[in-house]
């Protein structure tokens, strides 16, 4: 039987010469915005500038110290939230399920908040201090996680409603929280607390990046492994059991590791709406609803159009930054419609 | 090589669902289930084919317990066609086919597999032309001639060539017009006689006389009657089961009820 399961899981052979081509543009896209993004800024730099030029001039310093980190972390950012809205769209069977609107997102949020109001302590001391933030916004998002599979009974199909309704209530919960902690924080505290709300890539450094960037990869790979089993799915749970599909593992793992990168985005940038709803979308409507093509898709496009915004929320109204969700919705938003109306009619 | 179901006891709480069920699907030959709604058919095809853990019995394919056997290999012994839920995306037809193929890869198979399953696509299931079409756009018939063809080509896999295999339908023909319950169970049978071993869930029981080589008849979670056709029909009992008058005319071999 390990034939079987090696061909269960490897599964990076494409069959749709249109999506290969639609994900090798996705990548052009990628490769085009990350040096835009780093090109951009308050100091306009090239990349380039790092192989000729002497290391130490502040061109040099700007992009190795805060340009790259913050245009990585974009793009590690974007592709999370775009894999793990896609991966949870498949696990629900609901168009409509998104890492915000079930309240992962929100859960993470408060997580990271308690670590901030009541960790501070350790965070500045302790040398493993910076970890906390990272671990409590995963917790977060995993008790959250955990708390929405215990009240739906497994994500069953029939409380689909039932689950975002209880989506809802938890994004209202955590939302309390959040106010009562910045009720309660300090003058320093609450500027680390805007920070989450509103979200941004400003805090990059690469001690923070080096540990997303190594879980998140990790995600992603296997995320894409299990692609195959989440089209199955789509059959009932019933259906892809009979069809070889351990379901219960199945749905463990993408929510385990879908809370897991939110967790993370969620440490690093704080909230960023939209993107994890809309990006599977956007890719399903371009080339089709196979989940290989569909998570990988979602990486690529979430990642660009993440790095993009950010250089817009950075650039467009200098020396003054706007929020990055902001952004997001802004750009996100109308382009959604117009491709919806586009492809319908 | 067989599957053996053997004293199935399952119940929620107070309500009982099915009491001692023991029968056996043969390679070769079609077992119909029949009985009325909330008999316990499809609790006990959920049984059989190790979606639902009963509370007491077995369930064995080929003389292994069910519950030694992983899902996976599950999968390469029997094929269901059960009673599908919607699907929400966008899938072409070719897509819910490929779910059945545990090779995974119509377009790479090897050593004339995939001529079998483009023959069971274009003769038997006439779907063709559907294939590039969206699963969402059919009709609820043409659905389930899509999943019937789906759960054929799941038996087509190579894994285990040398044990029996099963197909277990749930009311296959649902939904669909005369011509292609005819032709859909016209299949099976022909599929059985190549040596499948059918459970074939139908409320029709005319069909079941007409196809079946046993028939088991189902109320209120325990089997009456098991025969083959020709003895199958008790007048008392029938009447008693559905709460119809009910006759039997054994030169048509046709059951009418009034």
């Amino acid at each position: 039987m390990e034939k079987i399961y090696r061909l269960f899981n490897l599964n990076i052979d494409f069959v749709d010469g249109k999506q290969v081509l639609l994900l090798l543009i996705f990548f052009f896209f990628l490769v085009f915005s990350f040096f835009l993004g780093v090109s951009f800024g308050g100091i306009n730099t090239s990349i380039f500038n790092l192989l000729f030029v002497e290391p130490l001039t502040l061109e040099s310093q700007v992009l190795t110290e805060i340009r790259i980190p913050r245009v990585l972390l974009a793009g590690f950012v974007g592709a999370s939230l775009g894999l793990a809205g896609a991966s949870l769209q498949g696990l629900f069977r609901n168009p409509l399920a998104d890492p915000g609107l079930i309240g992962v997102s929100a859960g993470a949020a408060l997580g990271a908040a308690l670590a901030i109001v009541i960790g501070s302590e350790i965070i500045g001391k302790n040398y493993l201090g910076f970890l906390l933030l990272p671990a409590a916004a995963i917790l977060g998002s995993c008790t959250v996680t955990f708390l929405l599979f215990s009240l739906t009974k497994g994500f069953g199909y029939r409380g689909v409603i039932y689950m975002i309704l209880v989506g809802i209530a938890i994004n209202a919960f955590a939302t309390v929280g959040i106010g009562v902690l910045t009720f309660i924080s300090t003058d320093s505290q609450l500027r680390g607390l805007t920070f989450w709300t509103m979200g941004s890539f400003g805090g990059a450094n690469w001690d923070l990046l080096a540990p997303a960037v190594l879980i998140i990869s990790i995600s992603i790979f296997f995320l894409i492994g299990i692609s195959r089993k989440l089209d199955l799915l789509q059959l009932g749970e019933d259906e892809a059991n009979r069809l070889g599909v351990d379901v219960k593992n199945l749905k463990l793992k993408v929510v385990v590791f879908s809370a897991v990168i939110v967790g993370v985005s969620v440490s690093l940038s704080g909230i960023i709406g939209f993107v994890g709803l809309v990006i599977p979308h956007v890719v399903r409507l371009l080339g089709g609803v196979k989940h290989k093509y569909l998570l990988f898709g979602s990486v690529l496009l979430g990642a660009s159009i993440m790095i993009t915004a950010d250089l817009i929320s950075r650039t467009l109204i200098l020396p003054a930054e706007l929020p990055v969700g902001l952004v997001t919705s802004a750009i996100g938003a109308p382009f959604f419609l117009w491709l919806i109306f586009k492809i319908r009619t | 090589m067989s599957v053996d179901v053997s004293s199935i006891c399952l119940s929620y709480g107070e309500s009982v669902i099915l009491k001692d069920i023991s029968l056996q699907v043969l390679p070769g030959e079609i077992l119909a289930l029949v009985g009325p709604n909330g008999a316990g058919k499809s609790s006990l095809l959920d049984i059989m084919s190790g979606n639902k853990k009963p509370n007491a019995g077995e369930v064995k394919y080929n003389g292994t317990p069910l519950s030694e056997i992983s899902i996976l290999e599950r999968s390469t012994l029997r094929s269901v066609m059960g009673q599908n839920a919607p699907v929400v995306y966008d899938y072409t037809v070719l897509d819910i086919l490929e779910m059945g193929w545990v090779e995974r890869n119509l377009s790479k198979s090897k050593d004339g597999a995939l001529n079998e399953v483009l023959n069971i696509v274009s003769e038997e299931c006439k779907l063709k032309t559907f294939l590039p079409r969206k699963f969402n756009t059919l009709s609820g018939g043409e659905q389930r001639r899509v999943h019937f063809a789906r759960s054929l080509i799941q038996l087509k896999n190579t894994y285990n060539r040398n044990k029996s295999k099963f197909l277990f339908l749930d009311e296959p023909t649902a939904n669909m017009d005369i011509y292609w319950e005819l032709q859909i169970l016209e299949s099976v049978k022909k599929i059985a006689r190549k040596g499948l071993g059918v459970f074939l869930i139908i409320h029709d029981l005319n069909l079941a006389l007409r196809f079946a080589d046993k028939i088991a008849l189902i109320s209120n979670g325990k089997i009456e009657k098991i025969s083959g056709p020709e003895t199958f029909f008790n007048e008392h009992l029938f009447s008693v089961v559905y709460g119809l008058k009910m006759s039997f005319n054994k030169k048509l071999m046709k059951i009418f009820y009034f």
